[in-house]
């Protein structure tokens, strides 16, 4: 079978493998809130719990650390990760025991 | 069973009606395939044709781009292509559109496969019947052109996955072109009116016998049926999956076709025994001796006084100099290996030296497409 091969549209190679993967992430990140609004379209339908609710929940305790703990190692993988000049087993460690 | 809603149908190609809804996953995943397609079609494109417009290079091409000219077409946009791509607009939304045609089969198969048991359900079901026929030929010889071409970058080519009619009209159909366009159809563009008006180009109020070569599956001829209602229909192709889809959903929409496995351009149909022949978005998938061919073939079968509407995208002639370079473009990224050869042949010209009287060519839409050749036998 015959099918044409890629071309570097944007004239580079690399420059077209990071647009594709920034495309696909953007493509996961809809696929996932279609996801959330179809959930929290059912709960509020079968009256497990209102999008009111949500809304107006403020964590706390447990519940708050964790997403402290989530958002900082995100913005720590996707910002850090380009500045990131080398890693050790003691800085693997430490990583691990803050993600704990 | 999952049933998609019958209401969101687009016509589009030969995966005309969705059957079976995919999940959630597959869905969304196409979905945001037609959001971002109709942006950089529309919004996207559309910047890069003002930057065109707004380069003097690409503004002194325009001017004189519709005039005939001994320079061969692929000089002439080989030059346009490189004004092009001194917009960065350009260069990215020939990317998305690459991604775009690879994502739609990357998603649209497996989301099909999940489907699978439902597909065979739906297809399953008992139908009244329509009063079609199908009739298949395993001996016919089918040109290494057609079956060695991934045509669209779709994986196996036509009859290479047989639940591409759920990937299609469940998916690629209504959830990606119906929003972004693909190709010569334009983001936002209403494809299944597009046919509607294509086959109200016929310059009679009624015909008898209507023929259609290359048809795909259904398409056509549901819109052909919807406009002349008592007309005999007879349609044919070389691809048995899709003569197969196209009979089992012309049964379902209650619509009488005849659908035989034939060569366009050898119908086996007796000469003079048509009042009209219909031809959609064929010339554009073969070489121009067989387009030249097919032409002869309908104007043999055609009675006299018979009637020829044919639509494909436009020549290079008809459009500015951009386009012709987006319509080029499909021959060596979208698996259409003749879409560059069949786009420099003014047909209204073959058609002629054919035999045909009172032949026409005209765009009926904005940017060229639909684009339609009428032309008659002569009485």
């Amino acid at each position: 079978m015959v099918k044409p091969a890629r071309q570097p549209y944007t004239g580079d190679e690399m420059m077209d493998n990071v647009i594709r993967m920034n495309t696909e992430l953007m493509s996961e990140l809809w696929i996932l809130r279609d996801r959330v609004t179809l959930l929290e379209h059912l709960l509020q339908e079968q009256g497990v719990i209102s999008r009111k609710t949500l809304d107006d929940m403020v964590p706390s305790g447990d519940l708050a650390k964790e997403l402290n703990r989530e958002r900082d190692s995100l913005v720590e993988k996707v910002v850090g990760g380009a500045w990131m000049q080398g890693y050790s087993v003691e800085s693997l460690v430490a990583k691990a025991r803050r993600d704990d | 069973m999952a049933q998609a809603d019958q209401s969101g149908t687009t016509n589009f190609g030969p995966f005309a009606r969705p059957s079976v809804a995919l999940a959630q996953r597959g869905r969304s995943g196409m979905e945001f395939l037609g959001s971002l397609q109709k942006y950089v079609a529309g919004t996207v494109r559309g910047r890069a044709r003002a930057e065109f417009a707004a380069d003097p290079d690409g503004a002194a091409l325009a001017k004189t781009w519709a005039d005939r000219s001994d320079q061969p077409w692929s000089e002439r946009i080989a030059t346009a292509r490189s004004i092009a791509e001194r917009s960065k607009a350009y260069r990215y939304e020939r990317l998305i559109q690459r991604y775009v045609a690879e994502e739609v089969y990357i998603r649209s198969v497996p989301a099909a496969e999940l489907r699978r048991a439902e597909a065979i359900a739906f297809d399953s079901q008992p139908v009244a019947p329509a009063g079609g026929t199908l009739e298949l030929d395993p001996t016919i010889e089918v040109p290494a052109w057609l079956s060695r071409t991934e045509w669209h970058l779709m994986p196996g080519g036509w009859d290479g996955y047989d639940l591409m009619g759920i990937a299609g009209g469940s998916g690629i159909g209504p959830l990606v072109f119906r929003h972004g366009g693909y190709a010569a159809v334009e983001a936002g563009d209403n494809i299944a009116q597009q046919r509607i008006d294509v086959v109200r180009s016929f310059p009679k109020k009624s015909y008898a016998r209507i023929y259609e070569p290359g048809c795909g599956g259904a398409g056509t001829m549901s819109c052909v049926h919807q406009v002349f209602p008592d007309a005999e229909l007879v349609a044919s192709d070389l691809s048995p999956y899709l003569l197969k889809k196209g009979h089992a959903l012309a049964e379902r929409l209650g619509i009488p076709v005849h659908f035989k496995q034939r060569d366009c351009r050898e119908t086996r149909e007796p000469a003079d025994s048509f009042d009209g022949v219909i031809m959609y978005a064929l010339q554009h998938e073969m070489p121009v001796d067989a387009c030249v061919d097919s032409f002869r073939e309908a104007f043999r079968i055609l009675k006299p006084g018979g009637d020829l509407v044919m639509n494909d995208p436009p020549p290079f002639s008809a459009v500015d100099p951009l386009q012709a370079v987006v319509l080029d473009w499909d021959t060596r990224n979208r698996g259409e290996p003749f879409f560059t050869a069949t786009r420099e042949i003014d047909w209204p010209d073959v058609l002629r030296d054919i035999g045909f009287v009172d032949v026409a060519g005209f765009s009926l839409g904005k940017f060229g497409y639909p684009y339609v050749v009428r032309g008659s036998k002569p009485a």
